[in-house]
């Protein structure tokens, strides 16, 4: 059936939410994408190449939707491109998923399918839920009753793919037409091709997910269970990653001095220890984190806990003028605001999705955590129960501001009512540790690529900028090389070459690029606690906020002697220009609260403009973030100090 | 199908809405009030537009219904909005 | 101490100065041309951009 054309064949997959369209494209492209198990967490149409023998396919993976025929963005996208009315060509096969466990209700998809006149496969899949529930399919009477080749699949194994290639080979256009209005067409096929096999498993299936859904779902017990369950996954990220976090510490310090060992001072040695080693390290000792926070979110997710929450968050969320389709996206941007802001596009009303959109990147991102971690472990060192606490109180305080900033919008720039909530929920099911596995190698990978290209180029420049123009010593750094000569023992000499040292690398660093762009800063930055050497580090996180923490180390390396290992201790060890302390507990609380709120992150401001249609929904998110994280920075850093804290 | 519907109401009592019927009981849906596109979204998801049966798992805020062996969760907004009739196993 | 045989500092200095200019080009292409997350390694499909 595929024709053999110079581009390759395209198949699409098509069907309703959450019916493991995404886990095939994943398994056969071997591209990953994220598989939730709620509804709609594929805002976008994906593509990649599949190679089943020797023939390529191209495969397209389009946003489960439940009609192609509703005004919905998701439908309108599908139906376009089904159409070929999106620029390409119309696809040569249709994928169409049907869910073992709910066939009547996806077969009506399949009927509105037929009416566009592509060859049709259709994919089963859910098979082990549905005999769970004491039923299986009789897949040739549903062959024999669609025309078309039916295969049964179970994405997360590999070895049972090997029938789709076969379908895809013999689709056909069908032969029976189901009726306009498929329900009754929908209701009559599924029951003569479900077997019940096991008539009271459904009604034990059923009656023990009323009892959990009664619980989960419960005001009182279901918010208990919800705040447990962040709290516990918060603590569970920052005690269990400490240790692989400390080995990757102490890794990137033995390779700084190897490498110190084995070259001679100047340009180029400070360059590789300082700027690469020291820049890149200290980004890439996070990935513990972001591995353990997506392994534990995809087990959660799996379980079909997440979609009640959204239930739950509904009422919440409406008070504040957020729908619960917000929590999904509002969910994600605790990975990364961009997928988050992609994924606003499912929620139906423009007024509540600006508002969505605009309060996401409160939301702390993985890209947060260095951040978090860095100032917390200064702020609470050898105290692991209160560590943990801040760190699930930023993720409140993120999400505070969210609220509060969507109540505001919505009772001035985007007045309005809210449209009511309708969500599917799924069954729930035990979670795939090899899969949860997958999605966190899969994040962690990600972060690594980057930290090698961007960030890694970013620590270049600032090494650059903060080590020319080159500085004349100044009168004590001299005065201090001739006391060096005059010095009687040893010792005497290599401690005042020390400091003679650590002063020139001072100067040198604040009489940089960098150290004017930070004393320019300096006093708008201050109240949150910042001299100009945290000013270089919050300047040039502006386009990316996980950068500041390697920015640090750059502009800290190059003026450090301490022999400080680990990038949290030199951090730690670290000076003002007075000799005070770099980080104090009110100027690193003052700090921790700017990165909660501010809007650090340029590429997010670019999905931002791209999804609002505009420039000045981008720039209204930046101007209000930054100024609220600089207010409540200077609020917390001034409570703090009253409070007693230095 | 009107007719028939009708001659159930007048046997078993008036439409009620979702949002006042209690857990676990089977159901027929009859109207709703759901506006524009939501109703569309619905009437897809098998909770509007022709007659169809359901059980309510969970009644309040929020509201769980399961239709086609399908659960949703509705908020008490739209529970409010949607009628229904209970079915005659359900007397 | 190293026991290397580096070029003097001014070769040094050229050699630094000429790696992080390629630093910056290398980043700033990277931002004209991303189009989308850098956490999504999939195309996205262009033409869907407001259409809604």
């Amino acid at each position: 059936m595929i024709s053999t054309s110079v581009t390759p064949p395209r198949a699409v997959l098509l069907g309703q939410p959450n019916t493991g369209k995404t886990t095939l494209f994943n398994r056969l492209c071997g591209l990953r994408s994220h598989v939730a198990n709620y509804p709609g967490i594929t805002a976008d149409a994906r593509i990649g190449r599949w190679q089943p023998g020797d023939t390529t396919i191209e495969l397209v993976d389009l946003p489960g939707v439940y009609s192609l025929d509703l005004d919905l963005p998701e439908s309108t996208l599908c139906r376009r491109f089904l159409n070929g009315k999106l620029g390409e060509a119309k696809p040569d096969v249709l994928l169409i998923f049907l869910d073992a466990s709910k066939l009547a209700r996806t077969l009506r998809l399949y009927a509105q399918a037929t009416r566009l006149e592509i060859p049709i496969c259709c994919v089963l899949t859910m098979a082990d839920s549905a005999l769970q529930q004491g039923s299986s399919i009789d897949i040739e009477v549903l062959e024999e009753l669609l025309g078309v080749p039916v295969v049964s699949i179970d994405g997360r194994r590999r070895s049972s793919l090997g029938p789709v290639s076969l379908a895809v080979e013999s689709a056909t256009v069908p032969s029976r037409t189901p009726p306009d209005d498929p329900r009754d067409w929908s209701r009559a096929t599924a029951d003569s091709a479900v077997i019940v096999t096991d008539p009271e498993a459904r009604a034990t299936v059923t009656r023990r997910t009323d009892r959990i859904d009664q619980f989960v779902t419960h005001p009182l017990w279901g918010t208990l269970t919800f705040l447990t369950v962040m709290s516990a996954l918060f603590l569970t990220i920052f005690w269990l990653a400490s240790w692989p976090m400390d080995w990757i510490d102490a890794l990137f310090s033995v390779a700084s001095s190897v490498i110190e060992g084995a070259l001679d001072a100047g340009p180029l040695r400070s360059l590789i220890t300082d700027g690469v080693v020291g820049g890149v390290g200290s980004t890439v000792v996070f990935v513990p984190q972001i591995a353990l926070l997506f392994f534990l979110l995809s087990l959660l997710e799996e379980t079909g806990y997440l979609a009640r929450a959204a239930l739950l968050a509904d009422r919440f969320m409406r008070p504040f003028g957020l729908p619960g389709h917000a929590f999904v996206p509002l969910l994600s941007s605790h990975a990364c605001a961009i997928p988050a802001i992609l994924c606003s596009r499912l929620i139906p009303d423009r007024q509540d999705r600006l508002a969505t959109i605009l309060v996401a990147p409160f939301l702390s991102c993985s890209a947060r955590l260095p951040v978090y971690v860095l100032l917390i472990s200064l702020l609470f060192a050898g105290q692991p129960l209160l560590a943990g606490l801040a760190f699930t109180g930023c993720y409140l305080l993120g999400a505070i501001a969210a609220l509060l900033s969507s109540l505001l919008v919505r009772k001035t720039i985007l007045r309005g009512p809210s449209r009511p909530f309708v969500m599917e929920l799924p069954p729930y099911q035990r979670p795939s540790i090899g899969h949860a596995l997958e999605v966190a190698g899969e994040r962690s990978w990600t972060f690594l690529r980057k930290a090698g290209t961007v960030i890694l180029l970013i620590c270049i420049a600032l090494w650059w900028l903060s080590s020319y123009p080159i500085n004349a010593p100044s009168a004590e750094v001299q005065s201090l090389r001739n006391q060096v000569a005059a010095a009687s023992t040893v010792d005497e000499k290599t401690a005042i070459e020390k400091r003679a040292n650590r002063l020139q690398a001072r100067e040198q660093v604040a009489a940089s690029f960098c150290g004017r762009a930070g004393h320019w800063a300096e006093p708008i930055l201050e109240p949150v606690g910042a001299d100009w050497q945290l000013s270089v580090a919050i300047l040039s996180s502006f386009a990316a906020r996980e950068v500041f923490v390697s920015s640090l180390n750059v502009v800290l390396g190059a003026g450090d002697d301490s022999g400080a290992v680990g990038s949290i201790a030199r951090v730690r060890n670290s000076v003002r220009d007075d000799g005070s302390a770099l980080l104090t507990p009110s100027s690193a609380g003052g700090l921790l609260v700017f990165y909660v709120l501010a809007m650090q992150c340029l590429p997010t401001l670019a999905v931002t403009r791209r999804e609002t249609g505009g420039l000045r929904w981008a720039l209204l998110q930046l101007g209000y973030m930054t100024a609220l994280a600089w207010a409540l920075g200077a609020a917390t850093r001034t409570l703090l100090i009253a409070l007693g804290w230095p | 199908m009107i007719r028939s519907i009708k001659a159930r109401q007048d046997l078993l009592g008036g439409p009620v809405r979702l949002a006042s019927i209690s857990a676990n009981t089977p159901f027929e849906l009859v109207s709703d009030t759901v506006p524009g596109e939501q109703r569309q979204l619905l009437e897809a998801m098998g909770l509007a537009g022709a007659p169809g049966s359901l059980r309510v798992c969970r009644s309040g805020s929020p509201c769980i219904v399961e239709v086609d062996g399908t659960r949703l969760g509705l908020s008490s907004a739209i529970a409010r909005c949607i009628m229904a009739v209970p079915l005659p196993s359900s007397r | 101490m190293g026991n290397s045989q580096l070029p003097t500092d001014e070769t040094q200095f050229w050699i630094v100065s000429g790696i992080a200019a390629l630093a910056v080009l290398l980043l700033i292409s990277r931002l004209l041309r991303k189009k989308s997350c850098g956490g999504c390694s999939s195309k996205v499909l262009p033409k869907d951009g407001g259409k809604h």
